[in-house]
C-alpha cells in the first residue's frame, strides 16, 4: 500500500504552516489526553495481537516461531530480493531525478509546470493501473517484450516513487538557492559537472537522503507490482506463507513492522539535519 | 470612552516575572504608549488590559468599575494585534462588520457603521478585497478600523505599525494619531521603538525588566530622563561620568574643573555619575576662545560625519576635558550635532571644541553594570 | 556591437542549451516508457475494440450491472473510511496539539508515519491475529459474554475491510491536518473574542471556514488513498471482494470473464475518480495557501 506513504509525503510541500507556540501556560485539556491515550491503544492492539499469535501457542511464551519465519530460505531469500529492488530503484531515481531537477530549476523553469504534472500522475494511476499499463506495453502481448526481465519492475518502481523522489529533492533545491550558488561557483572558474557534484549535491544531501530513504521503504513493502509480475519479494512472501505457516507469518509481520519504524526514525532523524527534508518527512 | 486604571498588576510566567507592581491611570482620551526592550513586560501588560492573561495580583478598572475578572470578549475593548490578525477567510468589509455582526446591530446600521469606517481609513477601494490581496499598510487600516467599529471603551495597539515599512509606518503613525485625536479614545500603545512612542503619545511609560522606570510627556522623557535606562533608551545621548563635588551647591567635578549640573542635589557627594548631554546641545566653540570660556569644555578630533538630514552628526574621538592639552583621554566618544551647511569647517581629522552649554545637561548615579548590560544588549541601541 | 561578435557569443550557448536538453533526455525517457507510454496504452486500448477498431462502446461496459457493483462497493468502502479516518484525524491532531507538549506532538507524529504506512499484507495479517475467528480482541470479547461474529461481523467482509483500512486513514489524516491546523493563529482567536465573539461564534465564522477547504482536501486524498488500494483487500480477502481494484488485478492475471478492451475501461474509470481527488485537492490547497500568505 504505496499510496498513504506517497501522498504524506507529496501533498505536505504544499501545507507547511507556521506553529506559533502559545504563551499560555497550564495543564493540556482532559479530552485531549482520553483521546490520546485511546489513540495509543488503538495503535498497539493489532501488534499485540500478532505479538500474541506469534509468541506463544496458548499458555506458553515461545521464540521458536519467529526463530524458523527468520531461518526460512525462503523468508532470507525473499528480503534479499525486495532490498535488491529498493536498493536498485533507490539509485536509478536518485541518479535520474537529482541533476535533472537541478537543470530544470536553473537553465528551464519553463518545464516547472510538465514537471509538476507527470509527478502528480502517480497518484492518479495507482499501482494497480499502472501494473496494467505495463504488462501491455511490456507483457506476452506487449509491443516490446520484457517479460521476466527485472528492468521492467524497476521502471515501475521508478514511476511509483517518482512523486515523492522529486519532491524531497526539489523542495531541498528550491530551499538553497541554487542559481546563486552556481554563479558563485562558475565565477570562480568551476565547470557545470564539478559544480553539481562538488557544490549542489553536497548542499542538497538531506533531500536526497530523504528522497532515498521514502523510495527504498516504499519499495520494500510494495506487493502489487511483484505479486502481479511474478516476483518473490518479501511482502508477497509473506502472503504465500500465511495458508501454510501463520505463525512463522505472523513473526515475520512483526519483523516487517520493525522494518517501518527503522525507516521512519531514520528518516526523522534525517530531518532533524536540515528544515526542508523536516517537512517531508514529518508529513509522511 | 473611558477613564482606565490598572491597580498593582503582577504577573509571572514560571519563575519569570512578567509585570511587577505596575500602577497606572490613563485619562479620559489619552493616548498613553508603553515603551520598552521585548520582553520588558509591555505586551503582557496589555493583555492583561485586555483579558487574554489574569493578573496574578491588582485589577483592572474601566471607568470606576472592576473588570478583572471578565473574559476579554465581555470587556468592550477593541484591540489591533502584531502581525494585524485579520481573518483571512473574510474581506476587508467583512473584517470591520465583525464586531457588530456578534452584536447583532441591524443590517442597515451596520452597512452605514463600515462604510463610514471604510471612509475614515480611506479603504473604500479594497472594501471587498481579502487580507493577502492587501499590502501591509491596507491590512493594518482595516485592523484599526475592526476595533473601532465597535466603539470600544479602550484601544489597545500591540506594536501595531512593526510590520510595515519604514515610509508608511511614518504615515500611519501620523494618522493614527490624527484618528485618536477626532474620535478622543482612550488609547494605549505597545512600542519597543522610541521614535514612535515620542510622536504620538500623551505620555510616555518607559518600563524595563516588568516595572515602570518612568512616566512623563515626551517632551520631558526626552529632556530630563531619570533614569539612566530612559536616558539610554530614548534619543541619542552622550553619558560622560562626572563625580559629586558638592551636593548642597548642586556642583559636579571633572579633570579639577567644577562646574554646576542640574541634578547634583540629589545625589550624595563623592558619588561616581553620569553627565548626560545630548548631540544637539553641545555647542561648538573657537579653540583661540576655549581657555577662556566659563562653561565645561570638551575637545577632540572629529572621526566620522554622519549626514542626518538638517543635521550633521560628527563623533569626535580622543576626547579630553578642558582646553588644556594636558588632560588624559577620558571619553571614547562624543557625538556633536551641527548644522549640515557648518559641517564643511570641521572635517574628518581636524580639532573640534565643544561647550555644554547651561542647563542643557543632567546628572544621574551612575548606572550598575547590570543595568549597563541591559541597555547594550538592545539592538539597534541609539546610545552614544 | 556588430552582426559576427554577436553571433560568436551567442554560439556557446545555444550548444548549451542543447545540452541541457541532452542531459534530461534519460530522465525523460524513463518517465516516457514507464509512466506516460503505460498511461497512453490504457487510454488507446480504451477506445478500441477486441479487432483493433476504434469505438467508444467497452465504455457501455461500465454500466452494466455486474461493473457498477465493484464500483458502488469501492465507493461505500472509501467514503466510509474517509469519514471515519477523517473526522477522528482531525480530533486526534487537534488533541496532538491541544496537547501543548513538543514531545507528545512529535511523537504523535512518528506513531502517525508508522501508521499510516503500515498498510497491506502485514495489516491483514495483523488484524487476522486481532479481529479474525481466533484473533486476540475476538477471544478477549467472546470472554466477556460478547460474540463478535455471532453478532454477524466478520473481518472479512466490507466492514471488516473498512475496520483495516481505518487502521491507516486515520493516522495519514493527522498528519495531512496537522499543517492546517497549527497555521491557525491564537490572534485570530483572541480578536474574535476581543470583537465580544463567544467560542461557538469563533468557530462558526472564523475556525470552520478556515480550515474547512484543508479539512476536505485532506478527505479527498482519503478518499483516493482507499479507492486505489490493493494490497490489503486482497490479502485479506485473497480477491472474492468485488472492489474496483480487484477486478483490474483479476484482468491481469488472464481472467477469461474480460476483454482487454474493459480491463482498460475500468482502469480509467478508477483513475478518473482518483482525478477527480487530485485535481479537487490541488485547488483547495492552492486556495488555502493564499489565504495565509499574509
Amino acid at each position: 500500500m504505496t499510496g498513504s506513504r506517497a501522498a504524506g509525503a507529496f501533498w505536505s510541500a504544499e501545507t507547511s504552516g507556521t506553529a506559533r507556540a502559545g504563551r499560555g501556560s497550564g495543564r493540556p485539556p482532559a479530552w485531549s489526553l482520553a483521546v490520546l491515550v485511546v489513540s495509543i491503544v488503538y495503535f498497539f492492539l493489532p501488534l499485540l495481537g500478532t505479538a500474541a499469535f506469534a509468541f506463544s501457542t496458548g499458555k506458553v511464551f515461545t521464540l521458536e516461531y519467529l526463530a524458523q519465519g527468520l531461518t526460512d530460505p525462503d523468508a532470507l531469500g525473499s528480503i534479499l530480493l525486495s532490498a535488491g529492488f529498493a536498493v536498485s530503484t533507490t539509485v536509478v531515481a536518485v541518479v535520474l531525478v537529482a541533476p535533472s531537477a537541478y537543470l530544470v530549476e536553473l537553465r528551464l523553469p519553463g518545464l516547472r509546470p510538465v514537471l509538476d504534472f507527470v509527478t502528480i500522475l502517480p497518484f492518479v494511476i495507482p499501482p494497480i493501473i499502472l501494473t496494467l499499463g505495463l504488462e501491455e506495453v511490456y507483457g506476452i502481448r506487449g509491443i516490446f517484450n520484457l517479460v521476466g526481465s527485472p528492468v521492467l519492475l524497476v521502471g515501475g518502481y521508478f514511476a511509483l516513487t517518482l512523486p515523492f523522489v522529486y519532491r524531497a529533492i526539489d523542495n531541498a533545491l528550491r530551499a538553497v538557492d541554487v542559481r546563486t550558488l552556481t554563479e558563485a561557483a562558475e565565477s570562480l572558474g568551476s565547470g557545470p559537472f564539478r559544480t553539481f557534484l562538488r557544490v549542489i549535491v553536497p548542499s542538497i544531501s538531506t533531500g536526497i537522503l530523504s528522497a532515498a530513504l521514502l523510495a527504498f521503504t516504499t519499495i520494500m513493502g510494495e506487493f502489487t507490482l511483484a505479486s502481479l509480475m511474478g516476483y518473490a519479494t518479501f511482502p508477497v512472501m509473506l502472503n504465500n506463507t500465511y495458508a501454510s505457516a501463520s505463525r512463522e507469518a505472523a513473526s515475520l509481520v512483526l519483523v516487517s513492522f520493525m522494518i517501518t519504524w527503522l525507516s521512519v526514525l531514520a528518516l526523522a532523524l534525517v530531518a532533524r539535519r536540515s528544515p526542508t527534508a523536516r517537512q517531508v518527512a514529518t508529513a509522511r | 470612552m473611558a477613564r482606565l486604571e490598572l491597580h498593582g498588576i503582577s504577573k509571572r510566567f514560571g519563575d519569570q516575572v512578567a509585570v511587577a507592581g505596575f500602577d497606572l491611570s490613563v485619562e479620559d482620551g489619552e493616548l498613553v504608549t508603553f515603551l520598552g526592550p521585548s520582553g520588558c513586560g509591555k505586551t503582557t501588560t496589555l493583555r492583561i488590559t485586555a483579558g487574554f492573561e489574569t493578573p496574578d495580583t491588582g485589577s483592572v478598572v474601566v471607568d470606576g468599575s472592576e473588570v478583572t475578572g471578565l473574559p476579554p470578549n465581555r470587556r468592550g475593548m477593541g484591540m489591533v494585534f502584531q502581525g494585524y490578525a485579520l481573518f483571512p477567510n473574510m474581506t476587508a468589509r467583512d473584517n470591520v462588520e465583525f464586531g457588530l455582526a456578534v452584536r447583532r446591530r441591524p443590517p442597515a446600521e451596520r452597512r452605514r457603521r463600515v462604510d463610514e469606517l471604510l471612509g475614515l481609513f480611506h479603504l473604500e477601494h479594497v472594501a471587498g478585497h481579502y487580507p493577502h490581496q492587501m499590502s501591509g499598510g491596507q491590512q493594518q487600516r482595516v485592523a484599526l478600523a475592526r476595533a473601532i467599529a465597535v466603539e470600544p471603551s479602550v484601544l489597545l495597539l500591540d506594536e501595531p505599525l512593526s510590520a510595515v515599512d519604514a515610509k508608511v509606518r511614518e504615515e500611519l503613525r501620523t494618522e493614527i494619531r490624527r484618528m485618536q485625536g477626532q474620535l478622543g479614545i482612550t488609547t494605549i500603545l505597545v512600542t519597543h521603538d522610541q521614535a514612535e512612542a515620542l510622536s504620538i503619545s500623551d505620555r510616555v511609560v518607559v518600563m524595563n525588566s516588568g516595572v515602570i522606570e518612568e512616566v512623563g510627556t515626551p517632551a520631558r522623557i526626552y529632556a530630563e530622563p531619570r533614569s539612566a535606562f530612559t536616558a539610554g533608551f530614548i534619543g541619542a545621548m552622550n553619558e560622560l561620568p562626572v563625580r559629586v563635588a558638592s551636593r548642597r551647591e548642586g556642583l559636579v567635578e571633572r579633570a579639577g574643573r567644577r562646574f554646576a549640573a542640574p541634578g547634583a542635589t540629589e545625589l550624595p557627594d563623592g558619588a561616581a555619575a553620569l553627565l548626560l548631554v545630548r548631540p544637539e546641545s553641545l555647542e561648538p566653540i573657537e579653540a583661540a576662545a576655549a581657555a577662556s570660556e566659563e562653561r565645561p569644555v570638551l575637545r577632540g578630533r572629529v572621526d566620522v560625519q554622519t549626514f542626518l538630514g538638517a543635521t550633521m552628526r560628527l563623533f569626535l574621538g580622543g576626547v579630553v576635558w578642558g582646553a588644556a592639552a594636558e588632560g588624559d583621554h577620558e571619553i571614547e566618544q562624543l557625538a556633536v550635532d551641527v548644522p549640515s551647511s557648518a559641517a564643511g569647517r570641521w572635517p574628518v581629522g581636524t580639532e573640534l571644541s565643544v561647550a555644554i552649554p547651561v542647563g542643557s545637561s543632567r546628572v544621574i548615579a551612575a548606572r550598575t553594570a547590570a543595568e549597563a548590560a541591559a541597555v547594550t544588549r538592545r539592538p539597534g541601541s541609539a546610545r552614544t | 556591437m556588430n552582426a559576427t561578435t554577436r553571433s560568436a557569443q551567442r554560439a556557446p550557448t545555444r550548444r548549451r542549451g542543447a545540452l541541457v536538453w541532452l542531459a534530461l533526455l534519460p530522465f525523460g525517457l524513463a518517465i516516457l516508457l514507464f509512466l506516460l507510454l503505460p498511461t497512453l496504452s490504457l487510454v488507446w486500448g480504451s477506445f478500441h475494440l477486441r479487432d483493433g477498431s476504434f469505438s467508444p462502446a467497452n465504455y457501455t461496459f461500465l454500466l452494466s450491472p455486474d461493473q457498477i457493483r465493484p464500483f458502488q462497493n469501492s465507493v461505500l468502502l472509501s467514503a466510509s473510511t474517509m469519514l471515519v479516518g477523517g473526522i477522528c484525524g482531525l480530533v486526534i491532531g487537534q488533541a496532538l496539539l491541544s496537547s501543548g507538549s513538543l514531545l507528545v506532538r512529535e511523537l504523535g507524529v512518528t506513531f502517525s508515519s508508522v501508521a499510516a504506512n503500515f498498510a497491506g499484507v502485514p495489516l491483514a495479517f495483523a488484524f487476522i491475529a486481532t479481529l479474525g475467528v481466533a484473533g486476540l480482541v475476538t477471544r478477549f470479547l467472546a470472554g466477556l459474554g460478547i460474540d463478535l461474529y455471532g453478532a454477524g461481523f466478520t473481518l472479512y467482509s466490507m466492514v471488516g475491510l473498512a475496520t483495516v483500512y481505518a487502521y491507516f486513514q486515520l493516522p495519514l489524516m493527522v498528519l495531512l491536518i496537522l499543517p492546517a491546523l497549527q497555521a491557525m493563529r491564537r490572534e485570530w482567536r483572541e480578536a474574535a473574542e476581543n470583537l465580544g465573539a463567544g467560542r461557538w461564534y469563533y468557530l462558526r465564522r472564523v475556525a470552520i471556514p478556515i480550515l474547512l477547504p484543508s479539512v476536505i482536501a485532506s478527505m479527498l486524498l482519503l478518499f483516493a488513498n482507499a479507492f486505489g488500494a490493493y494490497a490489503t483487500a486482497y490479502a485479506l480477502t485473497t480477491g472474492f471482494l468485488a472492489i474496483v481494484p480487484i477486478e483490474i488485478s483479476n484482468v491481469i492475471s488472464g481472467d477469461v470473464n474480460f476483454d482487454p478492451g474493459q480491463g482498460d475501461v475500468l482502469a480509467i474509470g478508477l483513475a478518473f475518480i482518483m482525478a477527480i481527488c487530485v485535481v479537487g485537492q490541488v485547488w483547495l490547497q492552492r486556495r488555502t495557501s493564499r489565504w495565509m500568505q499574509r
